[in-house]
């Protein structure tokens, strides 16, 4: 044994170990499977008779001395037709556990820890001494050392990460170069230079994409663990589930591969706790003893998609919309309105959680939203389609790569920004006359995008750029979606689409949410990256628009209620009237030649759809005055059914705790508040709608 | 044992750094702003295609004065240091010698200094015309929790 053995070789080895113990580990579930695929047991014998062999270089007899108890016993199945018992299994698992923990102490120390294995490695020698022939050992250690030498001629070496990285960043430098020399042969229009420079293009776009396509890791990297973690949950729970893997071939950058392994293995968890049910259930219901749990994974439209589905007993939206209430999350009308969908999204709440009781395996605290926002933190996105009994299917899409985005620039009090492409919705221009469009309302100012109320945000007053906002004679709006929400991002100039290199801003600026990064952009310039979350936060706009889902727990979610939106409308002899924010969908206009009277009740055609109208001086007993249009407040009574309440003018949309009450006035008021210290009226919308058209609330139930 | 120190000079006072934490010397380069950042981090610089903080060290230590704060020309190089591959630089007003000192002349820092600088620093060097205060890198990039 020399003592030249220094770090590098130990971590060499234990790279290879790894690597090694992974491949044991899938092979010994593949053998329970099928256990008479020899193959499979040469495979096995092979790989931990390397770490055996390696072993014998360095000072680790213990480990050492596993792998070759483990080594015999294979030895033996492998030349003795010995039927594979569960036992057997288990006892190869265990090698494969004491030989990770080993791996994992020298790893830390650099030595070999001290616990005792003799027990472990009796029992090996036990499952075995059933029958007890030594034979053939000698020509089986002949037969591997030919194959093994084939395996080293691989065509695949092992690179160091930080040197690829290094070689990334020095290949974005050389796209730097590549533009500013590129930008000089248009200036001196030379042919020979210019064709010069195309070549230097074309080169360094494809050194640009390789460099790239070294980054990405095939899908198995991770998918490799799961037989492993599903065969151990299902014995714990006394479940059958056989896990069908697809598209492990399928490729990510690396760097998001880490980041999906944590929410991959908590949801595939969920699937085998909470989604298959336990065989007698599952007879009882006639599906097959065995549960399935099937991993998908391929690209599409420039991302990777991935889907982890079973077949049990599915989850009922219902019971989702119940705990919600029972949390304090949602009321029962806003319960009702929820479709499906909005339902499924109501796991991914922070603190929502469905199961009774908390098992040791999944449950422990990291939920469905933490799954969420590390799925965020990478641009992914999540959803969850599901069946009562016939089962679950959550489908996960993640960007290709983290390391370039697509983005827009823009420009706010003379800096510029990036925003990444994914998160925009669209892009508006507003000129002359059209800037008036913007109601500058009491601390919101709202656009009116096709009649939705959008609520905007100025980019130099976010960032503190400028204390005012400048009166322009053109204003450009960049629509944000976040979650559900809508917001329009004003900004002083849209510049330009580019592919840009994200770059992290370092441990200095980690608590500046409203940046995800930098980038360095064509002429060497740094543009900072904005986060559509943050932003959205900075500004306050989400706490305004999210009051429905982003409760976090019953405290909160009425301390955010009582700060409510309230859109003010101008009703019969001009009297301030509110209505809640939550319940107005839409403002609209409509000429009164488009209204239609059916019985006694004005029906106009609204999209797909006859919405019923409400004239508040119908409700409140004025007569009604000649219009030369309607303006109209779209309320939700259920997902279903709308009805339009005519007001006469659209004032203001104000937020307010509603702290000064006073009682209702008269009927179809629900109460007084005093708003921007004016008296104004609350409408109840069940009751107004009650007092003129009760059928229509019959038809909601 | 003798280290070598990078010394530059802040508000008229000589500091020094471990040379080993310390990356490289940069010229000024007009950093690009970081709307709601810390006012003791200035911005951002790209360094051959890193992106790094800059650090205006005399904000970070507590010892800016508001009066020399705006001859903002006296910032005249970056030291860029590197601690546990958090790379940052700090911006300096005058760049001095990289010295070489022995153990015999290192004093823990003097109790007389006022509070906030004196948790960045290591100790102080006693030299033929004052002190050489000697900054731990660490404790500058320490960010409040």
């Amino acid at each position: 044994m020399s003592t030249a053995i220094d770090d590098e070789d130990i971590q060499a080895f234990l790279v290879e170990s790894y690597d090694n113990l992974d491949r044991i580990e899938r092979d010994i579930l593949v053998l329970e499977e099928t256990p008479a695929d020899r193959d499979v047991l040469t495979r096995l014998y092979r790989s931990l008779h390397t770490i055996k062999g390696n072993c014998g270089f360095l000072p680790f007899p213990k480990l050492e001395s596993i792998a070759h108890a483990g080594e015999s016993l294979l030895g033996k199945l492998r030349d003795e037709s010995v039927e594979i018992t569960p036992e057997i299994t288990s006892a190869l698992l265990q090698v494969a556990d004491e030989v990770r923990q080993l791996l994992r102490g020298i790893e830390a120390t650099g030595k070999e820890t001290g616990t005792d294995y003799s027990t472990l490695i009796r029992t090996l020698e036990s499952v075995h001494n059933n029958s007890s022939t030594q034979s053939s050992n000698s020509l089986v250690h002949h037969k591997l050392d030919s194959s093994e030498s084939s395996e080293a001629t691989a065509s695949t070496i092992r690179v160091n990460v930080a040197l690829l990285d290094r070689v990334m960043t020095l290949v974005e430098e050389l796209v730097l170069a590549r533009n500013q020399v590129v930008s000089f042969s248009d200036v001196l229009d030379n042919s020979s230079f210019a064709k010069v420079c195309q070549r230097l293009n074309i080169i360094t776009n494809d050194l640009q994409e390789e460099i790239m396509r070294t980054r990405l890791q095939p899908m198995g990297t991770i998918f490799q663990k799961f037989p492993r973690v599903v065969r151990d949950l299902a014995i714990v729970h006394h479940k059958q589930v056989q896990i069908h893997i697809e598209g492990a071939e399928t490729e990510l950058d690396r760097s998001l591969i880490e980041h999906i392994k944590d929410p991959l293995t908590h949801l595939i968890r969920n699937c085998v706790d909470h989604g298959i049910e336990s065989t007698d259930v599952r007879a009882a219901q006639g599906k097959p003893a065995k549960g399935r749990l099937s991993i998908r994974a391929f690209h599409e439209q420039g991302k990777v998609n991935l889907e982890i589905s079973d077949d049990g007993n599915g989850i009922n939206p219902e019971q989702l919309k119940q705990r919600a209430q029972q949390l304090g999350m949602l009321s029962s009308p806003q319960a009702e309105a929820l479709s499906d969908r909005e339902a499924f999204d109501l796991m991914f709440l922070p603190g929502f959680s469905t199961a009774e009781h908390v098992t040791h395996l999944s449950g422990r605290g990291v939920g469905m939203d933490v799954v969420r926002s590390n799925l965020e933190l990478v641009n992914g996105t999540i959803d969850v389609r599901s069946q009562v009994n016939v089962g679950t299917t959550f489908r996960i899409k993640i960007p290709l790569t983290l390391a370039i985005v697509s983005a827009l620039l823009i420009s706010s009090g003379n800096q510029r920004f990036a925003i990444a492409y994914t998160n925009i919705q669209e892009l508006v221009r507003l000129e002359g006359q059209q800037t008036s469009q913007i109601e500058t309302l009491y601390n919101v100012p709202v656009y009116r995008l096709r009649e939705t109320l959008l609520p905007l945000v100025y980019l130099n007053l976010v960032l503190q750029l400028t204390d005012e906002v400048a009166t322009s004679e053109v204003v450009y709006i960049v629509v944000i979606q976040v979650d559900e929400y809508q917001f329009g991002v004003v900004v002083d100039a849209i510049d330009d689409v580019q592919e840009i290199v994200v770059k992290p801003l370092g441990k200095q600026l980690k608590e500046l949410a409203v940046y995800t990064g930098a980038t360095i952009l064509g002429d060497g310039q740094i543009a900072l990256i904005l986060d559509a979350v943050g932003l959205a936060h900075q500004s306050s706009v989400i706490a305004q628009f999210q009051k429905r889902l982003s409760a976090n727990t019953p405290e909160i979610a009425t301390d955010e209620l009582d700060q409510q939106s309230i859109l003010l409308v101008e009703g019969p002899q001009r009297s301030r009237m509110g209505i809640p924010m939550l319940a107005a969908v839409r403002l609209e206009t409509f000429l009164p030649s488009n209204i239609e009277q059916v019985g006694n009740q004005s029906l106009v055609k609204y999209r797909d759809r006859i919405l019923p109208l409400i004239d508040l001086h119908q409700v409140f007993g004025s007569s009604m005055p000649e219009r030369e249009e309607l303006s109209v407040v779209v309320v939700a009574l259920s997902a279903s059914c709308s009805v339009g309440l005519i007001v006469d003018r659209v004032l203001d949309i104000v937020e307010d705790s509603l702290s000064f009450k006073g009682g209702a006035t008269r009927p179809g008021i629900s109460f007084c508040a005093s708003i921007q210290d004016q008296v104004t009226e609350i409408l109840d919308i069940d009751a107004i709608v009650e007092m003129v058209n009760p059928h229509l609330l019959r038809q909601v139930g | 044992m003798a280290q070598q120190f990078c010394t530059f000079y802040l508000n008229n006072t000589h500091f020094g750094i471990p040379i080993h934490q310390v990356q490289e010397i940069v010229r000024h380069q007009t950093p690009t702003r970081i709307p709601l950042a810390e006012s003791n981090v200035c911005g951002l610089i790209n360094l051959r295609g890193q992106i790094i903080a800059v650090i205006n060290l005399k904000r970070r230590l507590g010892i800016h004065t508001e009066i020399i704060e705006q001859r903002s020309d006296s910032v005249q190089y970056n030291v860029v240091i590197c601690v546990s591959d958090e790379v940052v630089s700090l911006q300096v007003d005058q760049l001095d010698d990289i010295l070489e000192l022995g153990d015999d002349d290192f004093e823990p820092s003097p109790a007389t200094l006022q509070g906030t600088l004196r948790q960045f620093l290591q100790g102080a060097y006693k030299m033929a015309n004052g002190f050489l205060l000697v900054l731990d890198p660490a404790k500058v990039l320490e960010t409040k929790p």
